[in-house]
């Protein structure tokens, strides 16, 4: 398991997890890059506007009980742990994950042209 | 809603997963609430399709 970028890896119990992700990619044909095309990113909505939620409607009474509370693990083979990926042995009791992604691709030629 | 847990031992055998990323969980165990929102913004106008420009040498 290589962890990289904010990864974490939690073996025993949490209270809350709450992971954040911002990426922001470019990829051009050539890859000639200023190196500030990072800086201004207000000028997109999709990292201020704010993401619904999924509504509880219903109240829930949640009772548990641990006969035998031991969690036996063998083997996890993860290859990569990356932008706030958790791995999580254990209980928690929330979970409040919200990832942001935007891909600008630039190319000379227009890649669809072959295949319409 | 009456929702009861009773945990009697969880083991887990092996597990192999590629890749744990952009806000994700991999939980082996007990969780009361999960909320996972993304948003993945590639639209027409991403796609930018421009002449070669030499850069000057700078």
């Amino acid at each position: 398991m290589s962890v990289d970028s904010s990864g974490t890896v939690q073996i025993g119990d949490s209270n809350q997890i709450t992971p954040e992700t911002k990426i922001f990619a470019i990829q051009r044909e050539q890859p000639i890059f200023k190196g500030n095309e990072y800086e201004d990113l207000s000028s997109f909505s999709l990292y201020s506007q704010s993401l619904p939620t999924p509504l509880l409607t219903e109240a829930i009474n949640h009772v548990t009980v641990h006969e035998n509370p031991v969690i036996k693990v063998n083997s996890i083979q993860v290859l990569g742990v990356a932008a706030s990926g958790v791995v999580h042995v254990g209980s928690t009791r929330t979970i409040q994950a919200e990832s942001r992604v935007k891909n600008i691709r630039e190319f000379f030629t227009d890649p669809n042209e072959g295949n319409e | 809603m009456n929702y009861t847990v009773i945990n009697r031992g969880l083991s887990v055998g092996n597990i192999t997963v590629t890749a744990v990323a952009s806000s994700s969980v991999l939980l082996v165990g007990d969780t009361e609430s999960i909320a996972c929102s993304s948003i993945f913004d590639t639209p027409p106008e991403s796609l930018i399709i421009t002449r070669p420009f030499v850069p000057i040498a700078s």
